[in-house]
């Protein structure tokens, strides 16, 4: 049976999910890795939900928002990439492969572009196979 | 040459056959030079200029020259968004809320836009913008009730609760909507539901988790993250 990863993606409420929601509603077949998360704005994800993500098991967190100026609120997404480059750092620190955190901006027009991310990152993620900090944590632990 | 607004097409074409000629530059490029005429020219000035629509250096005289400039938006136009939590476009600016639904209301409730803060704009569109915004405000105030959004936060403040507000104020910090102030005498951040817009920035934030955001609290979110994970290594399970 072939590797599949799984992707834990946090989606925002007014750009990505919609643009999300445009690929499903066009039809548009994408790899079935990704699970979906809503929240209200990309500035809502919290270093702790990525880690957390990893923790339970996660190969690969994916982070949406709306393209830098388009924020609903203003500037979420620009404290989503403020705390984004902080968490890079810190993830792979951890033993965390850089490419599987990514913060992408997707627009509410742009469901193909969405499609296209999905599956182009179940790629990425399933040349680098399962990661491991999951099973690290329970031996620990 | 186009002008937009009623009669001002008409306007325009009456004032070409008066002998007033609208020329266009080039701001990048050569400027019009403008010299004063001899005596024996029949008129005062000449000017000579490479004009941009037909791509001609041309010389005419004119017994007057009028320079229209560009609108450009106030120089302090960033500080005053800022402070009261509005956008601005590329050329500085301020945005509506929507170009069609509510032009006159901006992102932040109780700040509305009218005239040439916009765009520019000649006075019959800005009084009739000023009306607009007056009427939207009227209506604001006649429903007699503000609903404020569902997604707000709030701060914990109950004691019996370890996730305490700490007062670091971290969250009033990052708000663009300053909707959290502090209270000082109880040492704690407090949210102005009215003002708040839910997007849970002050959330994310928060170091001791004590401003909550409703319907996506962290404990919601991350049961979200194990339901969604769980699920994944069952189906893994049965599959292998």
């Amino acid at each position: 049976m072939s590797y599949k990863p799984t992707i834990v993606a946090f989606l925002c409420n007014w750009c990505s999910y919609t643009g999300a929601d445009l690929a499903g509603t066009s039809r548009m077949k994408y790899s079935p890795n990704i699970r979906v998360i809503r929240v209200m704005c990309s500035g809502r994800v919290e270093p702790t939900f990525v880690l957390k993500s990893f923790r339970e098991g996660a190969d690969a967190v994916l982070i949406c928002g709306c393209h830098p100026g388009d924020c609903h609120y203003h500037e979420g997404n620009y404290k989503c990439l403020r705390r984004y480059e902080l968490l890079q750092k810190y993830i792979q620190q951890m033993g965390i492969e850089k490419e599987r955190l990514r913060l992408e901006w997707v627009s509410a027009s742009e469901g193909k572009i969405f499609a296209e991310l999905v599956n182009e990152m179940t790629e990425t993620v399933a040349k680098l196979g399962p990661c491991t900090v999951r099973k690290v944590m329970e031996t620990i632990s | 040459m186009r002008t937009f607004g009623k009669g001002c097409e008409e306007f325009y074409t009456l004032s070409s056959r008066k002998n007033i000629k609208f020329l266009m530059f080039d701001q990048e490029n050569e400027l019009p030079i403008i010299t004063k005429a001899a005596a024996d020219d029949n008129c005062d000035l000449l000017i000579e200029m490479n004009e941009k629509l037909s791509g001609k250096t041309i010389e005419i005289p004119a017994d007057m020259v009028i320079l229209m400039v560009g609108t450009e938006a106030h120089e302090n136009v960033k500080d005053i968004a800022h402070t009261v939590g509005i956008s601005i476009d590329g050329n500085a600016f301020f945005i509506e809320k929507h170009p069609k639904l509510d032009p006159v209301a901006t992102t932040t409730n109780g700040v509305y836009i009218v005239g040439t803060c916009q765009a520019p704009k000649d006075i019959p569109d800005s009084v009739a913008q000023a009306k607009a915004a007056a009427a939207r405000i009227l209506a604001t105030i006649a429903k007699g009730s503000v609903t404020v959004e569902v997604t707000t936060a709030f701060v914990n403040e109950e004691i019996f609760n370890e996730e305490i507000c700490c007062g670091c104020q971290t969250c009033i910090k990052v708000c663009p909507y300053t909707a959290i102030s502090f209270d000082a005498e109880k040492k704690v951040s407090v949210v102005n539901e009215i003002l708040c817009k839910g997007c849970g920035t002050c959330g994310s934030g928060c170091p001791t988790g004590a401003i909550k955001c409703r319907h996506f609290t962290d404990t919601q979110i991350i049961s979200e993250i194990e339901g969604l994970m769980s699920m994944s290594l069952l189906m893994d399970a049965q599959e292998s």
